[in-house]
């Protein structure tokens, strides 16, 4: 327990300020230590993780983005490479926190961590709207209900326990309502219920018990790969669910990261829809609806109906893309020269979230010149 | 300020213009995949030659290593009698490119039997083996079933001239035309990568279609990554990019590796301004003020930016009847379309 050590919990400081003044001590473990000890000591601690691809160091991008409007100060491991600790500040609204971003696993991935809770006016002003801007050049991903599903069942098999839903969030395609579940059920009862209504999961938390009511591990995940560890095992939670969520991310970007040149030689980037669903007219209107309503995009749909050929523009980053489909479950795109990765993710989950089930094709599966 | 891009034009025509260029880059798109295949064969998809000292524009020209030449051209006829003679005219001129050229005269489905017809009743062409090197071929898009398919045929057998191209084999137009009859099917999946490779054919568009094209794929990186910076931190109403006919042309063939007439970004950018998504500050400069941003018309039901242009131009109002429905393979016929 020698990371533990590093840093000195303090019963006065919030986990943010210890973070922050031990910066240069910090290590993944000894930073989940520190955050298992407040778990411990403080029943409304969080630590939220929100994985990200970045072929830099994403620390420079949120002190260059992020100081744009806010204060940001910096400070580095000496103890792990790569780990960064930002002090972050918003003077007029008097909000102050500590984000640490910290290399992942796989090369590319990288983990920002806080104590900042989502719902708060410090998240929301502090981190969402960095993370939402360094989006073209370090993306997140989202998870198909069916990919958390994996995730947590693949989780209760590495833990030899069964998970208990807390509160599950979850919402139908015709963005008309919310849909809390509270009641407490089984992990399959929830995904056995999601999969019948046709709800996409939104956010699940849970808790697992061992022995003795001996708390495992609380946390939660959502749709958009973010964690929140509430207590238990941190090394648990860094082996078994931050390390899946890392291949996921992974996944995601190496399969819409599509040369444009390779795109339009046979392999564009697919979306394959679980079932047949582009089957008339109507239907092909709703898809390049579905699109068209995104709040920074425009599209032009050259041809509707029985094949579709949409171009696409996102203002958020000028990314362009071309969007087709000649069959009723395939929806193939091929980037253009200028395109992120973040914004192919975000026109297919809209098709996902708004449209109609289906996935990301791995690259490997997807035929060529059929 | 002058209408150019759609004076005398209702909405529906300029709607239908716009499709139909659609179909035109795709038929272009179809032969050059075509070609793609067959060996020795270099396809030019933006074609000038001089042709007897004018520089002439057909749709395409394939040139083989043994010297024959095929030139591509689209016609959409116009019955009206001067318009219909000028236009077969035309396309049996760029037979004089040299001794070893024939022409593709590609004309709709719809009317092409009649139209070939008409031609030899005119003495536009004739039927000897020996006469105009002039091969007049259907096309048409069949949605059966919904498999989409691009069709050409021969529309009539009047003639016994044929594509002098009987050296390429199998993937003859000799013998796929004239010989077997089978004609050429081509579904997406050939043309697909084409039509985004070459999203315009060598046929002047009409503005919109331009204007869509570079708003959709061209305009996004003549921006930076500091101007998307801005424009969200400061939440401007839209990204203010500046322009020349000139740039544009410029970021075209870095975006999309074609080479863009000038006239036409031009015709595309008066476009803009008439829709009010581009200023032109001062009048006597061809410097215009594009709002780029995501396109809004209050009390608009249409999403796709191509109606709501034309919203702009035109009011949203209710869509004329028929003007949401399947784009007609042909508007330039007065009678009813025969049954697809």
């Amino acid at each position: 327990m020698t990371d533990e050590r590093l840093f000195h919990p303090s019963d006065d400081l919030p986990f943010g300020e210890v973070l922050w003044r031990d910066a240069d001590k910090a290590t993944r473990t000894g930073l989940l230590s520190l955050a298992e000890h407040y778990s411990r000591v403080d029943g409304f601690f969080a630590l939220t993780i929100v994985p990200r691809y970045s072929v830099v160091d994403p620390a420079g991008l949120y002190e260059e983005l992020g100081g744009m409007f806010l204060q940001v100060r910096s400070r580095r491991s000496d103890q792990q490479k790569g780990l960064t600790v930002l002090r972050l500040a918003h003077v007029q609204r008097r909000l102050e926190g500590s984000v640490a971003i910290c290399p992942g696993r796989f090369d590319g991935v990288w983990l920002v961590m806080t104590d900042m809770k989502r719902s708060s006016d410090d998240y929301r002003h502090l981190v969402e709207p960095v993370l939402q801007l360094m989006a073209s050049r370090a993306p997140g991903a989202w998870l198909s209900t069916a990919d958390t599903q994996e995730v947590l069942y693949e989780l209760e098999e590495r833990l030899h326990l069964k998970l208990t839903p807390g509160r599950v969030i979850s919402s139908n395609r015709e963005r008309s309502s919310i849909e809390y579940m509270k009641k407490r059920r089984s992990l399959a009862d929830v995904f056995g219920e999601l999969r019948e209504r046709e709800l996409v999961l939104r956010s699940l938390d849970f808790t697992a018990f061992g022995k003795g009511s001996r708390l495992v591990l609380a946390a939660g995940i959502d749709r958009w790969m973010r964690l929140k560890y509430r207590g238990g095992s941190r090394a648990l939670l860094d082996d078994h669910l931050v390390s899946a969520v890392e291949a996921k991310l992974r996944q995601h970007v190496r399969r819409l990261d599509v040369p444009r040149e390779d795109a339009l030689s046979g392999r564009p980037i697919v979306f394959r829809f679980s079932r047949a669903v582009l089957t008339d007219r109507s239907r092909n209107r709703e898809l390049v609806d579905t699109l068209a309503t995104l709040p920074n995009v425009s599209v032009c749909a050259f041809h509707l109906n029985p094949y579709l050929h949409v171009a696409l523009v996102d203002y958020a980053d000028g990314s362009n893309m071309d969007i087709f489909a000649d069959d009723p479950v395939t929806l193939s795109v091929i980037p253009g020269k200028r395109c992120s990765v973040a914004a192919i993710s975000r026109a297919f989950n809209a098709v996902y979230a708004h449209f109609a089930s289906g996935q990301i094709a791995a690259v490997e599966n997807v035929e060529i010149g059929s | 300020m002058s209408r150019k891009s759609t004076d005398n034009f209702s909405r529906n025509q300029v709607a239908d213009a716009f499709s139909n260029y659609d179909q035109s880059v795709e038929i272009v798109c179809c032969w050059h995949s075509w070609f793609a295949d067959v060996d020795g064969a270099v396809f030019d998809h933006y074609p000038c030659v001089d042709i007897g000292g004018v520089d002439c524009t057909p749709d395409f020209l394939v040139s083989f290593d043994e010297g024959y030449r095929l030139v591509g051209e689209l016609c959409r006829l116009s019955m009206e009698h001067k318009g219909f003679k000028s236009s077969v005219e035309q396309a049996i001129g760029y037979s004089n490119l040299s001794p070893e050229t024939d022409v593709m005269l590609l004309v709709p489905h719809d009317y092409a039997d009649q139209a070939e017809k008409r031609m030899l009743d005119e003495g536009l062409l004739r039927t000897e083996a020996d006469s105009e090197p002039v091969v007049v071929l259907s096309f048409v898009r069949t949605d059966a079933n919904r498999v989409t398919q691009w069709v050409f045929k021969r529309p009539t057998q009047f003639r016994k001239v044929s594509f002098r191209d009987q050296f390429v084999g199998e993937l003859s137009l000799h013998r796929k035309m004239t010989v077997t009859l089978e004609g050429l099917k081509v579904p997406p999946k050939y043309w697909r990568d084409m039509k985004i490779r070459f999203p315009l054919c060598n046929d002047q568009p009409p503005a919109l279609y331009i204007a869509c094209v570079l708003w959709e794929k061209v305009f996004s990186a003549m921006l930076t990554d500091d101007d998307y910076v801005r424009y969200r931190i400061e939440k401007l109403r839209h990204l203010p990019l500046h322009v020349t006919p000139q740039t544009v042309r410029e970021a075209c063939e870095e975006q999309l590796g074609v080479k863009v007439k000038t006239g036409w970004i031009r015709d595309a950018l008066e476009l803009l301004e008439e829709a009010r998504l581009a200023e032109r500050p001062n009048k006597t400069k061809e410097e215009f003020d594009i709002k780029f941003g995501k396109v809004l018309v209050p009390g608009s039901t249409h999403n796709e930016l191509h109606l709501l242009i034309l919203d702009r131009l035109f009011g949203n109002g209710e869509p004329e009847p028929g003007a949401d429905s399947a784009p007609q393979q042909e508007t330039l016929f007065s009678g009813p379309p025969s049954s697809e």
